[in-house]
């Protein structure tokens, strides 16, 4: 073969190599979010025994969001629980977003989920999301896209700004946002949420797999200050609205991986 | 530092279980590793033998204790209740099906005798969810929300037969660390992000009761005694 053959034949493997799906570093865009479950680990457990602790913050948005998570026939559904908990929570602001229903009591507090209107969101939101059309779950403009078509047919803006990607979450930019009322929505791999209980003066931290990538909506941050014996640690937080029935709320902790993260506003 | 050496240095950090946890994900990881390594060093095997033994055995303690615990009940079952074998589903083994009948109503329409709230007088929206097993239809579970506008909460009643786990209580079960005893009940209970949960069991049935944020445990004995009272 000579030379400007060679050269032919590694232009040609190069045209080709996108098309045989040779790519071994996908970018994160192209993830999918299947959901899962929450799997109880039994041995990831940390017990923190404190001399004092102080809680340094603990913030939500106003009534946190609502409890709703996935129904029969909604496989790989994360990303329409996570959309319908955010048009759930603004419903509140913006009455048509879920039209003929209110999503939250006259105290403020936010309903339970409804097997008609909160279903039919669902299944919309899945729709447009074009879940487990491509492939299992949903990608992040998938999401995205599905999300924003139902807010803007129904008479709405909705605009994402990024809050960070990777190991660079910009916590700051999420504090603001949840000072301002705006959940943000969180797109993460295989991870783990946390829980804490007090037992006696000492916390017991206990970490709880996602069974798969997923997609949340973050509510909230918490930061503890712990004096020990030892000195001083401060554990941060994110308050997460999870889509699980069970454990509908959870602990993300701060500097766990993320996909994206997103501040999410409509108006 | 080789891969070897990290792993027995955080052997070395890590308590037993955690330890257990880190040779099951060697041996996972590195089957090929950990048996050439077994074969070398005869004395490390038996050192290992031992270990695994001794954490097998934490383990199954860890994994028997509790679920003796949670289970005081299970052979004073009615309905055959607690008369039958354990049965563990996955998340893919059932699905969850919005009814319109309640908890009430499905308990005399099918000669249960299970607690239940009877809330249906002073309580809005309930909401009834059934937990059906794909494989033989079995009804494995129900689950009732209500809003109780006096109060301005939302409760959620689970009820499973004391023989039945289903896998999305699993973390439920495992976070309710803290005990109280209610009219002679072994209540475990917990309180999270957003929600408090107690779990207690009774003549063949385990029960999950949820409230919102902003309650704290006592509500959550109120609500137990309640249950109970019914009886």
């Amino acid at each position: 073969m000579n030379k400007t053959n060679r050269i032919k034949t590694i232009a040609l493997l190069l045209l080709c190599l996108p098309f045989c799906g040779g790519w071994t570093s996908a970018p994160e865009q192209d993830n999918r979010y299947v959901g899962g479950e929450l799997i109880a680990t039994y041995a990831s457990e940390e017990t923190i025994s404190y001399i004092s602790k102080e809680v340094v913050a603990d913030i939500s948005t106003a009534n946190a969001t609502p409890k709703y998570s996935a129904v029969s026939g909604m496989e790989n559904g994360c990303g329409a629980v996570a959309g319908a908990i955010i048009v759930g929570f603004y419903d509140k602001y913006y009455g048509n977003l879920i039209p003929d229903w209110d999503s939250y009591y006259s105290s403020g507090t936010y309903r339970i989920q409804n097997g008609t209107y909160v279903q039919t969101l669902l299944f919309d939101l899945y729709d447009r999301m074009q879940t487990n059309v491509v492939a299992p779950g949903v990608s992040q403009d998938e999401f995205k896209n599905g999300l924003k078509s139902y807010v803007v047919d129904h008479g709405y803006n909705l605009q994402y700004t990024s809050l960070g990607a990777g190991n660079s979450f910009n916590y700051s930019a999420f504090k603001t946002a949840i000072n301002n009322n705006q959940p943000a929505v969180l797109f993460v791999k295989t991870s783990n949420l946390y829980t804490y209980q007090t037992i006696n003066n000492e916390d017991v931290v206990s970490a709880h797999s996602i069974g798969g990538n997923h997609i949340m909506v973050a509510f909230g941050y918490y930061e503890v200050k712990y004096t020990l014996s030892n000195g001083t640690r401060t554990d941060k937080y994110l308050k997460v609205a999870t889509g699980f029935s069970m454990n509908s709320a959870s602990f993300y902790k701060i500097g766990s991986y993320v996909d994206a993260a997103y501040k999410v506003t409509i108006n | 530092m080789r891969e070897e050496d990290k792993i027995n240095k955080a052997i070395k950090q890590n308590g037993i279980d955690t330890k257990s946890e880190i040779l099951e994900e060697l041996k996972r990881r590195y089957p090929q590793y950990v048996e050439q390594s077994d074969k070398k060093h005869s004395a490390r095997k038996r050192k290992f033998a031992f270990i695994s033994a001794i954490a097998t055995i934490v383990v199954c303690v860890a994994v028997i204790v509790p679920c003796a615990v949670l289970l005081p009940n299970r052979n004073n079952g009615t309905d055959n209740g607690g008369k039958e074998n354990i049965r563990y589903c996955k998340q893919d083994e059932y699905e969850k099906r919005y009814v319109q009948y309640t908890i009430g109503e499905y308990r005399e329409n099918n000669n249960r005798y299970f607690l239940y709230f009877d809330w249906y007088e002073f309580g809005e929206e309930f909401s009834t969810v059934c937990y059906i097993s794909k494989a033989d239809n079995e009804v494995l579970g129900l689950q009732e929300q209500a809003y109780l506008p006096q109060s301005d909460e939302v409760v959620q009643l689970s009820i499973t037969k004391s023989n039945i786990y289903l896998s999305e209580f699993d973390v439920t079960i495992l976070d309710c660390k803290n005990e109280q005893l209610i009219d002679n009940h072994k209540v475990i209970w917990s309180i999270s992000v957003k929600e408090a949960t107690c779990i207690f069991e009774d003549n063949g049935y385990r029960y999950f009761i949820q409230i919102e944020q902003g309650q704290d445990e006592n509500r959550l004995f109120e609500l137990v005694a309640e249950l109970l009272e019914t009886k």
